[in-house]
């Protein structure tokens, strides 16, 4: 919290003159810049999977993008919420038509939960495959993205106690159709404001509901972050 | 932004939709006598499909669940259950098969012809190793085509494992007909694979003991829009009047249910997941009132006062009901020896705890665990748990998977 602080004070009021930051709009980035986000997301569980199990509680999310040449980021997220944490790498080429900026995407998410703590002695993990396809386009430093991700789950594995089950049968699992805004809110300091519609099965955010729903639910995730 | 903000508002939506067909004008069975339950038991066993592997796997386990016979298939959870009856010397069984993790489901439509085993087994003479039990399901209410066999391979050597089904049969999320919690599930509750129930114990304002899963009301479990927040908040009567459950059914009392228990099901265990300490002392009561009963009865009924924090067990010490009352404790095995439990549950994210639940056996005590729903979960603790029973919202999931690895 307090590098949070830290960072917002000094984009706030250090005159900093360097090109507004952002990270989902797709327009390519220049050889070597780097931008990053923190912030917050919370995602509604469908009430039938938890019911009054599991506490909705936001995750932190730091994310990073750096520019290569040939249009091309590397793209880094990491998200915890302690007992469930992700953490995604990947690429995005960019293309640009008139005002409207393109790219493809691909992530690759690692994700681990473990519960030990009274009645649980429990970790599962999973790899995750994420093709995605973006377009956005920049109303006077209001940049507006509208994306789509499939999720493939390449592998998942279960430990509880002494015993453990695994898969490693790729699935389509879901797709994540988001809006992402970017702009600046206040003297130079700029956020992002993503809304994701999650239409999945249940996915590594309710892992420890253990849902044998085999029904695809959408799980709205709404994020908001601060750019640097 | 209409169509992002549009899937949000649906996300809150939840599927209670029931997949249950029944055959128009009651099908064959209108004009057929019932069977007995000795004569529908006569058909217990492991089978071959022969036809029908698509739809059923490789192997199923044909079982009598109160009045009704099951077949569990294994495969996604799939689940038979028929109503029999005899037309002259020819059993006819009607019912539904559905997957008890899916929404798929259909009417199913088996015959044993007079000449083909029917005058034997109402004779009492149980079926050959060549005896193939025959028939036709369909997909969803439509007219049952395609073919099923089953080909009788060997007998279920083992019923007395404890086959718990969570909130008397099952949850809403599986679109079942009958709400959970229900006296109607209770009812439901062997044909889906088990012999006992797990139930859920909460006060009302005026201390009348019910049945109800979560501390609030909530559109997840009740209609009636006057019935929102707290339950302790609401008298019984008020509770009676205000609000029904997702399908249609009375938010039943203890007493009701455990009646229901005793009247209408065979079931030999009741686990009462006690919700609040403030209904331990009637809970304790009814529980005694209730075995007497089933004891005068001839039954065998187990029914356990389940507690799982700490204030629970506290409550019931205080209540001095170690001696008088049967208690199924899902803290430590010291807890449970502290109590003088008659039941260790532990939770199954634990893992199989077999030298535990071995040392708990020695000491003439069970061992349940709960709440187990995936076949890949389950197969572990059959295999290796030393248990006595598992809790679970898919009993025809470990129905199968238990009688067939047995």
């Amino acid at each position: 919290m307090m590098l949070l602080l830290f960072f917002l004070f000094s984009r706030s009021y250090s005159g900093d003159n360097r090109s507004d930051p952002y990270i989902s709009y797709p327009r390519s980035f220049e050889e070597n810049a780097l931008h990053y986000s923190f912030g917050a997301s919370i995602t509604i569980f469908p009430r039938f999977v938890v019911e009054e199990e599991i506490r909705q509680i936001p995750m932190v999310n730091f994310t990073a993008r750096y520019g290569l040449p040939s249009n091309v980021s590397l793209t880094l997220q990491i998200s915890t919420v302690f007992i469930t944490n992700v953490v995604s790498a990947g690429a995005m080429w960019s293309y640009r038509i008139g005002n409207v900026s393109l790219a493809l995407t691909d992530d690759f998410s690692y994700w681990f939960g473990f519960a030990d703590f009274e009645g649980f002695d429990t970790k599962t993990m999973g790899l995750m495959n994420r093709p995605g396809i973006s377009a956005g386009i920049d109303i006077d430093a209001y940049k507006i993205t509208a994306k789509t991700e499939m999720l493939v789950l390449l592998s998942q594995h279960t430990y509880f106690g002494s015993a453990s089950v695994g898969r490693l049968k790729p699935e389509i699992s879901g797709i994540v159709s988001s809006i992402i805004l970017e702009q600046d809110v206040w003297k130079s300091t700029f956020m992002s404001f993503a809304l994701r519609a999650n239409y999945a099965r249940p996915n590594y955010q309710v892992w420890l509901a253990f849902s044998v729903q085999d029904k695809w639910l959408l799980f709205p995730d709404l994020q908001i972050s601060f750019l640097f | 932004m209409v169509v992002t903000v549009s899937i949000v508002l649906i996300s809150c939506e939840t599927d209670n939709s029931i997949v249950v067909p029944e055959f128009s004008n009651g099908g064959k069975l209108a004009g057929a006598l019932p069977l007995e339950r000795k004569q529908i038991q006569m058909l217990n066993g492991i089978y071959d499909v022969i036809d029908g592997t698509d739809q059923f796997g490789k192997i199923v386990v044909v079982k009598q669940t109160g009045n009704t016979l099951s077949i569990f298939t294994g495969k996604n959870a799939g689940l038979v259950v028929f109503h029999c009856g005899k037309i002259d010397s020819s059993l006819i069984f009607e019912g539904y098969w559905r997957y008890t993790q899916g929404s798929e489901s259909g009417l199913a439509q088996f015959e044993i012809s007079a000449e083909d085993n029917g005058k034997s087994l109402l004779r009492g003479i149980p079926p050959t190793m060549s005896f193939q039990f025959r028939g036709v399901i369909g997909d969803a209410s439509s007219e049952p085509t395609t073919k099923i066999t089953l080909q009788y391979n060997r007998p279920i050597s083992d019923t007395s494992f404890v086959i718990l089904a969570h909130r008397g049969g099952g949850r809403n999320s599986d679109r079942l007909a009958e709400s959970e919690n229900s006296l109607g599930i209770i009812q439901l509750a062997e044909s889906f694979g088990a012999n006992g129930i797990e139930i859920d114990v909460r006060p009302t304002k005026d201390g009348v003991p019910i049945l109800f899963h979560d501390e609030n009301f909530s559109p997840r479990l009740v209609d009636g829009e006057y019935c929102v927040g707290p339950v302790s908040n609401y008298t019984f009567a008020a509770i009676r009047t205000l609000c029904t459950l997702k399908n249609g059914e009375r938010v039943p009392t203890l007493r009701e249910a455990l009646d229901v228990v005793l009247n209408k099901t065979t079931l030999s265990v009741v686990w009462l997941d006690i919700k609040s300490p403030d209904v331990i002392a009637q809970a304790a009561e009814i529980q005694k009132e209730y075995k007497q009963k089933a004891s005068s009865m001839g039954r065998t009924l187990d029914i356990y006062l389940g507690l799982a924090t700490e204030e629970l067990v506290a409550r019931y010490k205080k209540e001095d009901l170690i001696t008088s009352a049967g208690a199924l404790c899902e803290l430590s095995v010291n807890n449970v020896r502290d109590i003088k439990a008659k039941v260790w549950a532990p939770r199954w994210t634990l893992g199989p705890l077999p030298a535990d639940a071995q040392q708990m056996r020695s000491e003439g005590r069970k061992t349940f665990v709960w709440t187990l729903d995936q076949r890949e979960f389950i197969l572990p603790f059959i295999t290796g748990g030393n248990l006595d029973g598992i809790l679970t919202n898919y009993p025809a999931l470990v129905a199968f998977e238990y009688y067939a690895f047995h």
